[in-house]
């Protein structure tokens, strides 16, 4: 998990035209405001899921998706902390289709949850959590 | 000629009647004399010179009449005519006043005489012609002149009189004089009024006597139903009818009434039950009765409390009480209508599946239900008459058809069966036959097969038992064959759990053991045994006991049996010793032993003297004494009942899993992409004759079959969900 292959790293940066070290710290921070931008965020969000699991598992174990839900969510979602207070009592692996369907949860929900239906399509973990949310 | 004798004729009738006119007698039912009397003279003259007149009629008349002439009739009815245009008309008003002051003194309790009105009705119905066809009778008089004012007159008599009687009289009573009062008018149309009366007339007075007071008479059913009233129900259920829209109000009025009472009489039984147990536990407290305290709920809601044992046989019976009352009720006050039928079955079923004793998510009805069953097709039930039973088993079904969770029922009932087959304590064969075709009946070949298929095993087995001992007998010594039986039974269909423990077979055993395997295995030599120790069990005599000569039988389980034959070659073992020789895991061996050292058969000693330490000692008990000569020692403890009972609940949770998942895959296998709502509805008809799914819990068997990738969630609709073949 969270491999990536040397040819990979070596051709990447040398399509952003990056020879030292200076030029990478640049073109990080380039990229880090392309954050900004849903889309581009979305794109990222998505594929960190394959990137993040182990190779022979179909799901993200906890403790991974936890570190990345963090890092990728730190200013862009209000309640990103209570999610991963939530996290530390429940499940032991996160599917595919949870990973995908909190993003769209967070654009849906980004502050209260009014209007949210339990027997709607979200996965149940996304219930669970609106629910201890609601019991604060 | 014949239009002058024809208008000289008229003219006459004309004078006649005037002059009956002005000597009339005007008192009231003096008037109604005269008129009859007049009537009858009138009419039978009528006919007479309708008769004379006979060559006129059929002459002059019938010209006039084809030529479409107006206003010529022929003599009777000429007579009808004249006795219309210069009789009745004037006097028709004066004759209903009398009429109707008639009707109201016999409506008060006065006799009348009723043979004047019949008249006056007859009269007024042959004044009804039609002016085109002097063939042809019509009620227009009638209906215009007598039958409009009397029922005005009847709607202002009984409106006043219900709303004084209500105002002075309870709502039963009431009830009462109104349904004589409907009586009573129907008898005045067959006695003396038109029968086309009939109609108009009851319902004008269902609308006065019952419609305009149908709040009042709803609001008593209540009370009614408090207190058993059948009778007052019933003509409670008999005057609504009449009126359309009454009946609604009091079927949910007695839905949440029959709801309350079935939840009371559960309360009942478990404050019962409570009480039980309180002064149970004041008594004994052995060592090694395990209080299990319940874990606390995931989401820190508090515990539930340790929940109450229920008799099952007390609850079912609560449950059926209130069903067959109410039932009965429907069907004798409310002549079994089908709104109250359907009202009595939403009841049953909420406080069936829904009351004190099943906490919400537990089920706990059908779990008692199937215990009931099992007490009752047990040998050691109370209940011996074998049409007793049949009866008993029909009211259980009774309740089943109203239980949600029936795969919860079929479970226990599949568990508890296979227990009573295996320790062969069914008390008959036939009773346990029906009960199975009943709930084929109900549920359909599938949910009975496995039952089915249990019988059959049993058959066999008795079969192969015979074949066996017939072999040892041609190939082996007598006193070398141990009396022993076996149930060889299909996996796949009993639900029998063998024990997670080891086992080394006791050597006096291990002969017999070894031959029927050898004899199995030569029969079928593709299948393979696994033995059930667990379940077995056997008799040991014990000729050790001091004091005792004609020595002990012991019924043991085999596990008990395999401790027991130890003391065979000496008096005392440690537990360690025990735990090697019998190959038991040390709760398995606990569990054997504890009956054993409560029962004194055994005593525990050495440093550590309590059952399982690691330092105690057990030693035989040559003092042993004991009243019976035959004693079982192979009971099941509390703790070990309730851990299967759990143990079942856990293989229901995962059954239930499985069956979810299947119809998930089953509904998108046909419709292809469906919405998540909809997919959760068709998961919950598709699975209602089981159980019923909690939506919870169909939502995270679609989270499984995402994961397992049997379906995805469409791209541009997250909502909707489509198969992947």
């Amino acid at each position: 998990m969270c491999e990536f292959k040397r040819s990979g790293w070596c051709d990447g940066w040398q399509k952003l035209q990056c020879e030292s070290l200076a030029d990478m710290k640049k073109a990080v921070g380039e990229m880090s405001k392309e954050l900004s931008d849903n889309v581009k965020f979305r794109e990222i969000y998505l594929f960190t899921f394959g990137f993040a699991k182990a190779e022979n598992q179909k799901s993200l174990d906890k403790a991974t998706a936890m570190a990345f839900w963090q890092l990728l969510f730190v200013d862009r979602y209000k309640k990103i902390d209570l999610w991963l207070e939530f996290l530390e009592d429940h499940k032991n692996a996160i599917s595919k289709d949870t990973w995908i369907q909190f993003l769209d949860f967070t654009v849906k929900y980004p502050d209260g949850f009014e209007g949210y239906e339990d027997d709607g399509a979200w996965p149940v973990l996304i219930d669970e959590f609106v629910e201890f949310v609601q019991d604060q | 000629m014949g239009a002058d004798l024809y208008k000289r004729l008229k003219d006459y009738l004309k004078q006649h009647l005037q002059l009956l006119l002005t000597n009339r007698d005007a008192a009231n039912e003096m008037l109604l004399v005269f008129y009859t009397k007049e009537w009858v003279k009138y009419t039978r003259a009528g006919t007479y010179i309708h008769h004379v007149f006979k060559y006129l009629n059929r002459h002059w008349v019938k010209r006039e009449i084809d030529e479409g002439h107006k206003h010529i009739y022929d003599i009777n009815t000429l007579a009808l005519v004249s006795w219309r245009d210069h009789l009745f008309m004037t006097v028709q008003g004066e004759i209903m006043d009398a009429v109707l002051l008639l009707i109201e003194k016999q409506r008060n309790g006065e006799t009348i005489e009723q043979s004047l009105i019949k008249s006056v009705v007859d009269s007024f119905v042959a004044l009804g012609l039609d002016e085109n066809d002097s063939t042809k009778a019509t009620l227009e008089v009638y209906k215009q002149y007598f039958e409009q004012p009397f029922i005005d007159a009847t709607e202002a008599y009984y409106k006043s009189e219900s709303e004084t009687f209500l105002s002075e009289n309870s709502v039963t009573d009431y009830m009462k004089k109104a349904e004589k009062r409907l009586d009573e008018e129907d008898t005045r149309v067959q006695l003396y009024l038109h029968e086309s009366s009939k109609k108009p007339l009851i319902s004008k007075c269902e609308t006065v006597l019952i419609k305009s007071h149908t709040t009042v008479i709803q609001d008593e059913f209540q009370s009614l139903l408090n207190q058993d009233q059948v009778d007052d129900l019933k003509r409670m259920y008999g005057l609504l009818s009449r009126v359309p829209d009454t009946l609604d109000k009091l079927r949910t009025i007695f839905e949440t009434h029959v709801k309350k009472e079935g939840d009371k009489a559960v309360e009942k039984v478990l404050e019962a039950a409570k009480n039980a147990e309180a002064n149970e536990d004041g008594g004994e407290k052995g060592e090694d009765e395990e209080e299990e305290k319940p874990k606390p709920k995931k989401k820190g809601k508090p515990a539930p409390g340790a929940e109450v044992a229920v008799d099952p046989k007390i609850y079912v019976e609560a449950l059926l009480e209130v069903h067959q009352k109410y039932n009965e009720l429907v069907q004798t006050a409310f002549r079994g209508e089908s709104g109250f039928v359907s009202s009595l079955d939403k009841a049953c079923k909420e406080f069936v599946n829904r009351n004190k004793v099943c906490n919400v998510g537990s089920s706990k009805s059908p779990e008692l239900l199937a215990k009931f069953c099992d007490s009752l097709l047990r040998r050691s039930s109370k209940v011996s008459d074998e049409r007793e039973v049949e009866d008993v088993l029909n009211s259980i079904m009774t309740v089943f058809k109203y239980v949600e969770d029936k795969d919860v029922f079929q479970k226990f009932y599949s568990k508890m069966l296979a227990k009573r087959l295996v320790n062969q304590t069914s008390a008959s064969d036939d009773s346990e036959a029906s009960m199975i075709s009943k709930l084929k009946e109900a549920c359909g070949f599938e949910y009975t097969s496995k039952l089915q298929r249990m019988f059959t095993d049993i058959g066999l087995s008795k079969e192969l038992n015979n074949a066996f001992k017939d072999q040892m007998e041609k190939t082996h010594e007598k006193d070398d064959v141990l009396d022993f039986s076996v149930y060889v039974l299909n996996t796949a269909s009993w639900p029998l759990q063998a024990s997670n423990s080891g086992f080394n077979i006791p050597e006096d055993l291990v002969k017999t053991y070894e031959r029927f395997q050898g004899f199995y295995q030569n029969k079928h030599s593709g299948r393979k045994l696994n033995w059930h120790f667990l379940l077995s069990k056997g008799e040991l005599k014990a000729n050790y006991c001091k004091g005792n000569k004609t020595g002990y039988t012991y019924q043991l389980s085999t596990y008990q049996m395999g401790v027991l034959l130890q003391y065979n070659t000496a008096l005392s073992f440690t537990w360690q010793e025990l735990l090697t020789s019998t190959g038991l895991n040390p709760e398995t061996l606990n569990s054997a032993m504890s009956t054993l050292c409560k029962a004194k058969v055994l005593t525990i000693g050495g440093e550590e003297p309590k059952l399982g330490a690691a330092k105690s000692t057990y030693e035989l008990n040559v003092d042993f004494k004991s009243k019976k000569v035959r004693i079982n020692f192979n009971i099941p403890g509390k703790t070990e009942a309730k851990a299967e009972t759990e143990d079942t609940h856990k293989t229901i949770e995962e059954d239930r899993k499985l069956l979810i998942q299947a119809a998930i895959v089953r509904v998108m296998k046909t419709r292809k992409v469906l919405k998540a709502q909809i997919l959760m509805t068709e998961v919950i008809n598709q699975l209602a004759a089981r159980f019923k799914p909690k939506v919870s819990d169909i939502k995270k068997c679609i989270d499984i079959l995402l994961e397992k990738e049997y379906i995805e969630r469409k791209e541009d609709d997250k909502d909707m969900f489509s198969y992947l073949a």
